[in-house]
């Protein structure tokens, strides 16, 4: 977070980093480097306060700060860690507590109170502290064990930063900086744009001829030709139609030029845009989806991406030219009469802040009426989903009642919104009329003075008629430099959101000339794996087996033991934390991931089809399978004789708006998805869980075509399911507790799976009565 | 069982009771407090568990506890566990597009917190509005419309 030395402080009031004194302080007093720490932000009388939590290899800190207007001062009080017994936190409502829980007889040491805010770092250093105290109890003190720890401060500032990342996008570039990176886009199309600013331009300053020739007309023919000055008047009266006509037509092609080329480029930026992000999403860990809702990705990807077009082709131009608008305008203006010119544009400001308060004031209605909106629309979806439930228990009226409520909530929201844009145009209007009578009550006596003094003094007719079409050309530009502030807020915005995603390192690479295991034996080896996905609470904790080729494995184990984990582990989404992974002999992070991933087969327990045919949902991942190839991986998944008794076959349409199929139908599709890509690891998770018996069978079948000869991990929650497997693993609460076959596993008595299993035999039976 | 429990704070700092264990003897078990309906009905309806979550006492009213330090020790552990900040004072309410950005004055002091634009807050039955913010912290509104002027104009949007 270098780019942003005062991040916290400016998005939140709260200290980025240690107050030096207090780290020179412990650091002296202590010897020994501070190693994580947290921001306490609730004193014990529960009021916002500052206050830090520190830890060092043998002690734990908290400091709270005396003073008062900025000026703190940090009082520490130290705990030896070998006095600690825990750290335990309570979860509150918005006030967390960690009480510092001391050995033996000590009881409470101390306890810190925070905001929900500050969980995340103080879950990291409780994790942290919990573990070195269990150590230093045990007299297992690894002196190494700190080294891999990210940089206090960092990992600090990320823990904090992360929620307004999400909804946000934090880019640590600057605001200036995003929108010269913004223009970046602009520079492989440099001849269309400055063809589209210079027709821009012109535009401009033709519009500002036709009143100042109609001055001409009045002023230099009409008026002349009148008193008999000028010998050729129709002449003159010719040319100036002929040059009227002249610029009408330039600026109507000028204009068709410039829309044109300048939404081909936004097309060809936008496009861009969206196939640099989605490369770039494919390559990112899953990692990254797990801290963002898919909603918030695709957002990016479709309307972040269009408001940049949007702004970079049309809304940086349009801002120039209401600035080259206006300074024209009021050049031409000061040329034919300063003081008329000064009673004209010092309205201007004022009407500029008008807009500008308009349409911040129109967005918070906007708001106001989709937050209305939004409660009927959601109240509507809901009742008619569970429409069945409303009928049985007689809600209608209830119903009803509920929806007119919102609905004339969302009335009277809009009739708000009508009465006040209704009010400002005629407003605004009448501004623009103030100022007519200002022209005409400065202007029409001096037109009158110019005639009755034959040309001597006052105002020519054709400046006063030239001045009274300039003044309207005033308002457009006003009214988007007024509109200006939100384009440029919402363009920034959305701009930080893609190129937060554009500058997010994949997690996990393959390294460069790294061997390709093809073909892939099947030899799978854990070795002490501890595994956590927050940096925090680890899921895995020192997981060590060994799979030789071909043996079907079972995971066992109530839910939230880590069976997913080891799952995504073998399939590298992630990498571990500690410990390694050996596949055929080499470490995971060391094989190329893109063939070794190819040769992996899945089978999840909510089988996802792609929009498209079933065809083409089997052969996923095997784009070039013939026909014939596709129909036997079907037969083989059980999946050939249902298809076949749809409508279209094979060609059905299934996935969004598709045909519905059950959830043992998409299962054997995604079977046979399975078989046609021949894996040479096999993963079924929880794959038979969601289906009747009948289709179980069915399934399972299918399955142990699959499975033979191939290396296979199965997940399952029924332990029937697993009764061919070679080998199961008994997972608990993160370690691998038993392992055996069914057999040696069902002989020890207190094991845990035989205590499963006799839970399970009991529900049968019970269900079976 | 309400009537005659009786809470103390243990070593550790948390509620605590005994109860007899196996052995004819009484063992310790800390307590955690839970209110059943925070907003709705602020008062009563309590119920103590244990560290697994299992109930071991329930009352609707808190003078269902005979024992005057066990009410006094339940009202102190709600108070902590339900510690919700009451905005008094709204300095600034920025839209910045995504998020909104609030500087508040609070009773437990000031505070700059961040809703997200599309979290609606959550009317009480009994008036009020609950905000909030995208760490999930809350913050109370008692009475919207009796804040000053300014914190209304600047709430307009936001709530009505």
């Amino acid at each position: 977070m270098k780019g942003k030395p005062n991040l916290l402080q400016g998005l939140f009031g709260q200290p980025d980093d240690l107050p030096a004194e207090l780290k020179n302080w412990i650091e002296r007093e202590l010897g020994q480097p501070v190693r994580i720490f947290a921001f306490c932000d609730l004193s014990e009388q529960f009021r916002f306060h500052q206050g830090f939590l520190v830890a060092t290899d043998d002690h734990l800190i908290i400091a709270d700060a005396t003073g008062q207007n900025g000026h703190f001062r940090f009082v520490p009080r130290t705990f030896p860690l070998k006095d600690i017994e825990q750290l335990e936190l309570i979860e509150g409502l918005t006030l967390h507590r960690l009480n510092v829980v001391g050995r033996d007889d000590l009881g409470l040491l101390a306890a810190v109170f925070f905001t929900r805010r500050q969980r995340r770092a103080i879950g990291n250093l409780m994790f942290v502290v919990n573990q070195r105290c269990k150590r230093l109890r045990e007299n297992h003190v690894d002196d190494h064990e700190f080294d891999t720890m990210d940089d206090p401060t960092r990992a600090y500032v990320d823990s904090i930063v992360q929620a307004i990342r999400e909804a946000k996008g934090l880019t640590l570039l600057q605001d200036r900086s995003i929108f010269r990176r913004l223009l970046r886009y602009l520079k492989p199309h440099k001849k269309s744009v400055i063809v589209g600013f210079t027709f821009s331009i012109l535009l401009t300053l033709l519009g500002l001829l036709p009143p100042y020739i109609t001055r001409l007309w009045i002023d230099d023919v009409l008026a002349p030709a009148e008193t008999g000055a000028l010998t050729n008047p129709s002449f003159w009266g010719w040319l100036i139609i002929g040059v009227l006509v002249f610029i009408w037509g330039t600026t109507q092609l000028l204009e068709f030029f410039r829309l044109r080329i300048m939404s081909i480029v936004g097309e060809k930026i936008s496009t861009r845009l969206r196939d640099e992000l989605y490369q770039h999403l494919q390559r990112l860990s899953l990692s990254f989806y797990n801290q963002r809702s898919s909603g918030n990705i695709i957002s990016r990807l479709i309307s972040d991406t269009d408001r940049l077009w949007d702004f970079v082709t049309f809304g940086i131009i349009e801002f120039v030219i209401s600035v080259i608008t206006i300074i024209g305008v009021a050049t031409a203006l000061f040329f034919q009469d300063a003081t008329l010119a000064m009673f004209v544009v010092l309205p201007l400001p004022v009407m500029g802040y008008m807009f500008y308060r308009f349409s911040q004031r129109i967005h918070g209605m906007y708001l106001r009426i989709w937050r209305k909106w939004s409660a009927m629309t959601s109240l509507l979806s809901d009742v008619i989903s569970g429409i069945r439930v409303v009928r049985a228990f007689a809600q209608e009226t209830f119903e009803v009642r509920r929806f007119h409520k919102r609905n004339v909530d969302v009335r009277t929201a809009a009739f708000d919104f009508h009465r006040f844009w209704t009010a400002f145009y005629p407003r605004v209007t009448l501004l623009m009329h103030l100022s007519r009578f200002i022209v005409w009550a400065y202007g029409a006596p001096r037109v009158l003075q110019h005639i009755l003094s034959g040309g001597q003094e006052g105002m020519p007719l054709g400046v006063f008629i030239a001045f009274n079409s300039y003044m309207w050309m005033f308002w457009g530009p006003v009214q988007n430099i007024g509109n200006m502030t939100r384009t440029f807020n919402r363009a920034t915005s959305s701009a930080s959101r893609v190129f937060e995603i554009l500058d997010t390192a994949p997690a996990i690479v393959s390294k460069r000339h790294a061997p390709k295991l093809d073909p892939l034996q099947g030899h799978i080896v854990f070795d002490n794996v501890t595994f956590s996905y927050d940096g925090v609470r680890n899921v895995l904790k020192g997981v060590s087996f060994e799979v030789f080729p071909g043996e079907m494995i079972g995971l066992v184990g109530p839910s939230g033991s880590g069976k997913t984990t080891i799952i995504n582990l073998i399939c590298r989404f992630y990498d571990v934390s500690d410990g390694a992974i050996y596949i055929d002999g080499h470490d995971i992070r060391d094989i190329d991931l893109g063939v070794y991933r190819k040769q992996i087969g899945i089978v999840l327990q909510e089988p996802y089809l792609f929009r498209g045919t079933i065809a083409e949902n089997i052969a996923y991942g095997n784009h070039g399978a013939t026909l014939h190839e596709i129909v036997e991986a079907a037969r083989a998944a059980n999946a050939h004789e249902f298809i076949c008794g749809l409508p279209d076959a094979y060609d059905s349409m299934v996935g969004e708006r598709g045909i519905m199929l059950s959830g043992g139908e998409r299962q054997r599709i995604s079977i046979a998805r399975a078989i046609l890509h021949k894996p040479r690891l096999l993963i079924l998770d929880e794959a038979t869980s969601s289906v009747d018996t009948e289709t179980e069978k069915k399934i399972q079948e299918a399955l142990q075509r699959l499975v033979s000869g191939r290396t296979t991990f199965a997940i399952a929650h029924r332990l029937s399911t697993l009764s061919h497997a070679s080998r199961l693993l008994v997972m608990e609460d993160g370690r691998l507790v038993e392992q055996g076959t069914h057999a040696e596993l069902l002989e020890k008595e207190d094991g845990v799976y035989a205590k499963l299993h006799r839970i399970q035999a009991e529900l049968q039976s019970m269900i079976a009565v | 069982m309400p009537k005659s429990l009786q809470i103390y704070r243990n070593k550790t700092g948390h509620l605590a009771t005994k109860i007899p264990n196996d052995h004819d003897g009484l063992k310790e078990i800390e307590l955690f407090v839970a209110k059943c309906f925070p907003w709705s009905q602020p008062d009563g309806f309590i119920s103590l568990r244990d560290k697994k979550g299992r109930e071991i006492a329930f009352v609707e009213r808190l003078d269902e506890f005979g024992d005057e330090q066990t009410r006094r020790l339940i009202e102190e552990e709600l108070q902590e566990r339900l510690f919700l900040p009451r905005i008094e004072k709204i300095d600034a309410l920025d839209d910045q597009i995504d998020l909104f950005r609030w500087k508040v004055k609070t009773d437990a002091g000031a505070r700059i917190f961040y809703t997200r634009r599309r979290e609606i807050p959550r009317e009480l039955s009994k008036g009020g509005v609950i905000i909030k913010d995208i760490a999930g912290d809350r913050y109370y509104i008692p009475e919207p419309e009796n804040l000053d002027s300014r914190s209304r104009e600047l709430l307009w949007m936001y709530l009505d």
